[in-house]
């Protein structure tokens, strides 16, 4: 299913599916080495996840909850609300998690969080709209 | 009519009287607290009945339609289905409030 996502190598940030229920919810793992491009300047010598990034894999992960939702021509990103409440230093799994929680006039609503060993580490909502 | 009763969205509503909203008077106060809510309004701010949602000086996007739906169906503990709800629902906040009161019944 990751096949799925239209994004190439470099910037897809979700490694692993666990669990996908199409149109309903989806659980991934974005493995962080800490060798990956990004970390060159976030930040020299002290690399920690960008949070800005936490939240893209989190858009990652709803686009493939999705599913056929949005039709083949596709989503974009809408709208994101998300705390990022804890630093994440790689190497690093963060979990994904995506809750389809509402569609409305081609806007779908996922309420969405990440945690590293169990912990926490970003949560809030997402809006991808079709395109 | 006092200066108190004036604010930036119109006038203050009176539900016993207008009668677009005779018996709404509960469901309207809440439809106006989730608005506040979703709006990052002031708790004080007073919200006209017939303040326009769509278009006027709110002029609510699709996003902020989503967001203040999914509010209303946690305030009201119902589920608006995508399809079932009529774009003249969000006209005014009384038109919200009678959307609301329909759903419940």
């Amino acid at each position: 299913m990751l096949e799925r996502l239209p994004h190439g190598p470099e910037f897809r940030f979700v490694d692993e599916l666990v669990e996908c229920v199409t149109g309903e919810r989806a659980t991934g793992a974005w493995r962080a080495r800490g060798d990956e491009w990004f970390f060159r300047g976030h930040f020299p010598g002290e690399p920690i996840v960008p949070g800005v990034l936490i939240g893209e894999a989190l858009a990652q992960v709803s686009g493939l909850v999705a599913g056929e939702v949005f039709g083949s021509r596709g989503a974009r990103l809408a709208q994101i609300d998300v705390k990022v409440l804890a630093a994440v230093k790689p190497p690093a799994t963060i979990e994904l998690r995506s809750t389809l929680t509402k569609r409305l006039e081609g806007l779908v609503l996922f309420d969405v969080s990440a945690s590293v060993s169990g912990n926490e580490v970003a949560r809030g909502r997402i809006v991808l709209a079709a395109v | 009519m006092s200066n108190s009763e004036k604010t930036r969205h119109g006038v203050a509503g009176h539900p016993g009287t207008n009668p677009l909203t005779w018996g709404m008077g509960d469901t309207l106060e809440r439809v106006k607290k989730v608005l506040r809510t979703s709006l990052k309004l002031g708790a004080d701010e007073v919200i006209a009945d017939d303040m326009p949602l769509v278009g006027g000086e709110f002029d609510l996007d699709s996003l902020d339609i989503l967001l203040i739906v999914t509010n209303v169906e946690k305030e009201f503990s119902i589920q608006v289905r995508e399809g079932t709800m009529d774009k003249k629902a969000f006209a005014t906040v009384a038109t919200l409030a009678a959307f609301v009161d329909g759903m419940k019944k």
